[in-house]
């Protein structure tokens, strides 16, 4: 029984979809896996339910609690909307990569042990990566190398971590730690690598957009939210998160809101959505904690969806690029409107998912008194409003139009959005279900009147900057760029410096030996000629000058003597 | 910005309008400069609505700034605002060419076609220029066309030359 656990019913599920040549039964297999995985963590019961005894370490497989029990679920629900957006992908090397890939990703979720993460970490890695270069083009491989450089780095560090956090406690358990060591800060960083915290978030936007089609809307799923609860499990409460989180939720705004091809304004923006996460995990109140959670949720639903629908008019154009696109509304209204629904929940308008989730942390941060930090949430808020809310649905359905008159999205990928949309709209109208889900228990109520007002003020006021900067021709065009990101210092400095740096080495370093070869030489050449017959030291002395010679070195002797005492 | 995927004359004609779905005609009023306007006036009067609201509605509040009157009007209008010119000054600092990364990159490079099924609505007609919405029995001239790649990229460049004196 314990064989048939939800992360290795993925993997069976992979190896059958290797062996299997017909691409509609993998589909299918695709499809029902996370089902099942769905309906198992929602009705299992908490506890270990896998452990193994290994060299006298406890191994645990499948520790199910509230907090990854929520995880668990919407992993399982994430699969099974990417699978079913994927529906007519016939490309093997992306369906296997799928189930192995959320198998790992639920996996790491459940683990009880630091090893055991470490494994579902690094699978989580070498099995998405293969979304990447399913592209096939020389620059989806180049990304893809990127991408698993730093992926397998954040694994090696975690790899690190643990074994050095073992030595300090004798534990393997992954259990809340507390910042100090040298162990675990190498697994802070390895957890801060996979959830992009700033300065290490540039393989996500990186990678992201040159996933396939349907393979971003699987990547945007996983990685980052395994991160989230791997920190949630391990550093809640550390009061440096909250300031990491509130740097993650700006500065991704400002390069989604120039960004030109569309899936990577979404990578900022997913960016910016972890940030809120991770301050939830920084406050450490049960309020906050079931705000990270709540939130990692519903983000998960409507940044599939946003990834979804602009994956759908890349489908259809072949182009995802914001100067290209426009009025697509005329003849992809559904994609549209899915888009606006995946749109507003992202800005949290009452209603709608991300109102009932994203208030908890910024509540939770008001209570707790974090009054600068709250502040940044609630710009970021707007932000948020600005390049998912409006530039998303405006720039590809809307604004100027293209002239493109795509035919609307396959009927499996409208019903996958549709069902998506249909969860962000139900979470949003009656919130109860997901609250009873969260990992403490917790009175709260979004709906309150000072709430709701706040909030659509906010909003609303925001877009009427935005119709106020569009009419005065403020408001930034969207062009063919790319735009450099602190990727640029090794992506394109370093390896610029490395032949420049690599020749100065070398020059340097041949002059300095042929110098010292130079002095050397003459030094021999010197002492040769002491020695040479008739030199200095060759030719005979006189008494007269030897007695002299060693009166004045014991004089020296006694000076020195004397000057001791 | 070009006008270059504006080659289909009767792209933006009225009489277009009959041929799209029913649903997207609930959009219409978007490419109608005076729906707009009174669109953009009913947001204008909500916007005054929940800014009165605030004038004489007593909130709760985490912080004292945060319950001043007419506090989530201002936040909101001018965070978006900074937001948005800040982003625009930022561009001017970072932005490079699309290829800027060259081929190891996917910046500037076409999503292949073997992973899209490129397709136009019913009842429309193709545009002509490259890689637009080509109807799926000509896709066999698709990958001929999709050749002169060499042609689009040095276009591109032409583009964003264009681009950086226009600034």
């Amino acid at each position: 029984m314990t064989l048939l656990l939800p992360p290795f019913l993925f993997f069976y599920a992979a190896i059958a979809c290797l062996l299997l040549g017909n691409a509609k039964q993998r589909s299918i297999i695709l499809i029902v896996v996370p089902l099942i995985s769905l309906v198992w963590i929602a009705f299992t019961d908490t506890g270990s339910h896998a452990s193994l005894e290994m060299a006298g370490l406890t191994l645990e497989f499948m520790r199910v609690d509230r907090l990854s029990r929520i995880f668990g679920i919407i992993f399982s629900i994430a699969a099974f909307l990417s699978a079913l957006y994927a529906w007519h992908v016939k490309d093997i090397m992306q369906q296997v990569a799928t189930l192995g890939y959320a198998g790992a990703a639920i996996g790491g979720v459940f683990a009880g042990d630091l090893l055991t993460l470490f494994l579902y970490w690094e699978g989580t890695a070498v099995t998405s990566v293969f979304l990447i270069w399913a592209r096939r083009t020389e620059g989806a491989y180049h990304t893809g190398i990127r991408y698993l450089i730093i992926q397998v780095l954040s694994g090696v560090l975690l790899l690190m971590g643990l074994l050095l956090h073992y030595r300090d406690t004798g534990s393997l358990a992954f259990e809340a730690m507390t910042l100090g060591t040298l162990g675990t800060w190498l697994i802070f960083l390895s957890f801060g690598m996979k959830c992009a915290f700033p300065l290490m978030h540039n393989w996500l936007q990186d990678s992201y957009p040159a996933a396939t089609v349907t393979g971003t809307v699987v990547l945007s799923a996983f990685t980052t939210k395994m991160a989230v609860y791997a920190l949630a499990r391990g550093f809640p409460g550390t009061e440096i998160l909250i300031y990491i989180g509130a740097v993650m939720t700006l500065f991704p705004i400002f390069f989604a809101e120039i960004e030109n091809d569309l899936r990577r304004v979404l990578a900022y923006s997913l960016n910016n959505q972890l940030g809120f996460m991770v301050v939830g995990v920084g406050i450490g109140t049960p309020m906050a904690i079931n705000g990270t959670a709540a939130h990692a949720f519903c983000h998960i639903l409507y940044k599939a969806l946003l990834f979804m629908s602009v994956g759908a008019v890349l489908y259809r154009t072949g182009t995802s690029k914001a100067s290209e696109l426009g009025g697509l509304y005329k003849t992809m209204p559904k994609t549209a409107i899915f888009c606006l629904i995946g749109a507003a929940s992202i800005s949290a308008v009452p209603l709608f998912s991300g109102f009932v989730s994203k208030s908890l942390i910024l509540s939770a941060a008001g209570n707790q008194g974090y009054w600068l930090v709250w502040g940044a949430l609630l710009i970021a808020s707007a932000g948020v409003l600005s390049h998912s809310g409006i530039k998303i649905p405006f720039t590809a359905f809307f604004a100027k139009d293209s002239g493109k008159r795509p035919a609307e999205a396959p009927t499996h990928m409208l019903w996958a959005m549709g069902i998506t949309a249909a969860l962000c709209i139900g979470i949003g109208v009656a919130p109860g279900a997901l609250y009873a889900l969260l990992p403490y228990d917790v009175e709260y109520h979004p709906y309150s009147f000072d709430h709701v007002l706040t909030q659509f003020q906010l909003l609303a006021f925001a877009l009427l900057a935005f119709i106020v900067l569009m009419k005065t021709g403020l408001h930034p065009h969207e062009m063919k760029a790319t735009n450099i990101d602190s990727d640029w210092i090794y992506r394109r400095i370093t390896p610029r410096l490395v032949p420049v740096v690599g020749r100065a080495i070398d020059t340097g370093w041949s002059g300095i030996t042929q110098t010292l070869v130079g002095l050397f030489g003459r030094g021999v050449a010197q002492i040769g000629k002491f020695s040479e017959p008739r030199g200095l030291l060759a030719r005979g002395w006189g008494i007269n000058s030897m007695v002299l010679i060693l009166t004045a070195l014991m004089g020296l002797v006694l000076l020195f003597n004397f000057g001791k005492s | 910005m070009t006008d270059k995927n504006r080659r289909l004359p009767e792209s933006n004609s009225r009489h277009e309008d009959s041929r799209f779905p029913e649903l997207a005609k609930l959009f219409l009023w978007a490419d109608d400069e005076k729906k707009v306007e009174k669109v953009v006036l009913g947001l204008a009067i909500f916007c005054a609505v929940t800014f009165v609201i605030d004038l004489f509605y007593h909130r709760h509040a985490y912080f004292s700034f945060e319950g001043s009157r007419g506090f989530y009007p201002i936040a909101g209008f001018f965070a978006f605002t900074v937001i948005v010119l800040a982003a625009g000054q930022l561009r001017r600092l970072i932005k490079r060419p699309e290829n800027y990364y060259g081929r190891r990159a996917t910046n500037a490079e076409t999503y292949p076609d073997d992973g899209l099924e490129i397709q136009v609505a019913d009842g429309f007609a193709a545009p002509r220029d490259k890689r637009s919405v080509i109807p799926p029995t000509v896709t066999a001239e698709v990958s001929q066309t999709s050749g002169d790649a060499a042609n689009a990229s040095a276009a591109t460049s032409a583009t964003n030359s264009k681009e950086d004196s226009d600034r």
